[in-house]
């Protein structure tokens, strides 16, 4: 085995160009691993993990470009660093030259602008942000790794200015039909909504639209904003500006498990709001949730669309969907095909609000599942490489992301995983999430799809049937070809259901004891 | 000034407008700095954008970063 890095000074590109760079280079027959990246602390450590150490590196700054490969043979590594400029032009063909450097010089050119949206590096984010606010700008703030402390000083700076800080850590947001950072494609409507909780927003706004409804503004907030620190202040302000907003009627709250301050001052407020609140917020007992003024709590994000679009119709409810006849013969057939060893599950999510609402839902059905974004605390996963007895992985947590892209651009990491668990015979059911939309994989089904054939071919290598259930959340107006996406995990065996709620209800079903 | 709706004396509601309000009601018009995948898919949905060629200030250097802050 062979090794050998290049160091180009001062010459910064973002983290999705550099795993564009990196992708291509890993596809060079004999490359066995690579590192394209920033000489920051974090990625140079991720160097050292793999064996790559030298002083040059050591003295690399978060502007100069590492670009490191392992390969079978020395002339490997020396052809695919030899022709690294050929590696850079071929992902930059697509970019154009760029002349404004800061914020100051972008406002210069729009002085009207009224959005900064911020995906720096974590550790100059808040920086960033602070700049934004200042120049009269709101901001969307994709960033993670910022401090709590940091996030309440540009969230109070925002308050006193009237500006909405969406984030740190936002991965979502719909502004009058335009979609920011990782959204979906969905028409215009009656229905805000406000979510700490990137993928719920996702899913609530996707289906809404599939539902035939739509959306006037999704306002993400950013993971910890309903943290006892932050007490919902976007939450807060987004709620006021819905209330305000003439083209909303009904306003939902996405948001995974809130702190009980943060709660508790949110339900003061929809008390007073003017117009009705729907709300799905996961881990919140539901009888804190019952009864109160101007809010219809739902267990999920379905039921709370479904809520929002009978409100927004004025009706008094919606059909629930659930499984249908030929679901429940598919699970059948599908049981019919265990062994005898064959009893456990293992999801390998995308999507951190998934990770959450298929733990309280299969919870509620009496299964307990170990994750390293546990529900409850004792079923944390010690390692979050080794799955116990039945376990969903979030593999969009920080320990999955750092230094790497987010599994929704690459699904390197759940591949691995997927042949991993299908290597363990006491596997029944993979299930995997897929969220399609604006900055996600073009293709994130087909990326994964030869691992599940290979997956399911382990398992019948044993004489036994591995079940892949898959939830796929997006819209027909997406990026991505939706349909197509799921004809080709059907046809790789995988039992498709079109929300995660929905898919939660089937793995219910194939995990009930007969 | 915060706020959008507002019921004074009167009785009657007034809207007030906002920076949060004006961004509701549109257009948007970005500044976008970080992924430039970001900037481009807004341009795609027909949003004004400005993508800036950020870099990592002062070289990276978290004490120079800081010095510059106090000088500007």
């Amino acid at each position: 085995m062979a090794s050998g890095f290049v160091i180009r000074k001062n010459q910064y590109y973002d983290s999705i160009f550099l795993m564009n760079v990196n992708r291509r280079i890993s596809e060079v027959k004999g490359v066995q691993q690579t590192a394209v990246l920033m000489g920051s602390p974090t990625n140079k450590s991720l160097l050292l993990d793999i064996g790559i150490q030298d002083n040059q590196i050591e003295s690399a700054q978060p502007n100069d470009l590492i670009v490191a490969v392992i390969a079978e043979a020395p002339s490997i590594v020396d052809d695919v660093l030899g022709r690294l400029d050929e590696w850079l032009e071929a992902i930059q063909e697509n970019t154009p030259s760029l002349s404004v450097k800061t914020i100051e010089e972008g406002l210069l050119q729009k002085p009207n602008a009224n959005l900064a949206v911020i995906s720096v590096p974590g550790e100059y984010a808040a920086r960033e942000a602070k700049k934004a606010l200042e120049a009269g700008l709101n901001v969307f703030l994709f960033s993670d790794n910022v401090s709590i402390e940091d996030e309440l000083e540009l969230k109070q700076f925002a308050t006193a200015k009237g500006l909405l800080v969406m984030g740190p850590d936002c991965g979502t947001s719909l502004i009058g039909g335009v979609g920011i950072g990782f959204a979906n494609a969905v028409r215009q409507g009656p229905i805000g909504v406000i979510g700490a909780a990137g993928t719920g927003l996702q899913e609530f706004t996707s289906q809404v639209h599939n539902a035939g409804s739509g959306i006037s503004h999704a306002i993400g907030t950013g993971s910890h904003d309903l943290s006892e620190n932050i007490n919902g202040l976007t939450t807060l302000a987004a709620l006021e500006a819905l209330e305000a907003d003439q083209q909303t009627s009904v306003i939902a709250i996405i948001s995974k498990p809130p702190a009980a301050s943060s709660l508790a001052g949110l339900l003061e407020r929809i008390r007073t709001c003017k117009k009705p609140v729907v709300g799905c917020l996961l881990g919140v007992d539901p009888v804190q949730l019952a009864g109160k003024p101007n809010f219809q709590p739902a267990r999920t994000i379905d039921e709370a669309v479904r809520i929002a679009i009978a409100i927004s119709n004025g009706q008094t409810s919606m059909p629930t969907i659930g499984l249908t006849t030929e679901d429940m013969t598919a699970i059948r057939m599908e049981k019919k095909g265990w062994s005898h060893e064959q009893k456990y599950l293992r999801g390998i999510l995308e999507g951190g609000t998934f990770c959450y609402q298929s733990q309280q839902i299969m919870g509620e059905a009496g299964i307990t599942i170990h994750s390293n974004s546990p529900f409850d605390r004792k079923n944390n996963l010690a390692d979050p490489d080794q799955s116990i007895e039945h376990t969903i992985v979030d593999m969009g947590d920080d320990i999955y992301t750092i230094g790497k892209p987010h599994p929704m651009i690459d699904g390197t990491l759940r591949k691995r995983r997927i042949l991993a668990e299908s290597r363990d015979p006491q596997v029944a059911v993979l299930y995997l999430d897929f969220i399609l939309g604006y900055n996600a994989s073009m293709d994130p089904i087909g990326e994964l799809v030869d691992a599940i054939r290979e997956a399911k071919w382990n398992s019948e290598q044993r004489g036994s049937t591995l079940t892949v259930v898959a939830s796929v959340c997006g819209t027909e107006a997406d990026p991505q070809d939706v349909d197509l996406q799921i004809k080709l995990l059907q046809e790789a065996g995988g039992l498709v259901f079109r929300s995660n709620a929905l898919a939660c209800a089937a793995l219910c079903e194939l995990l009930k004891q007969e | 000034m915060r706020g959008s709706l507002r019921t004074p004396e009167t009785g009657i509601e007034v809207f007030v407008e906002t920076l949060i309000s004006k961004l509701l009601s549109g257009p948007v018009i970005a500044i976008s700095l970080g992924l430039k995948s970001f900037g481009t898919s807004l341009e795609q949905q027909g949003v004004e954008v400005v993508q800036v060629d950020w870099v990592p200030p002062a070289g990276g250097d978290r004490e120079m970063m800081d010095l510059l802050d106090e000088l500007i």
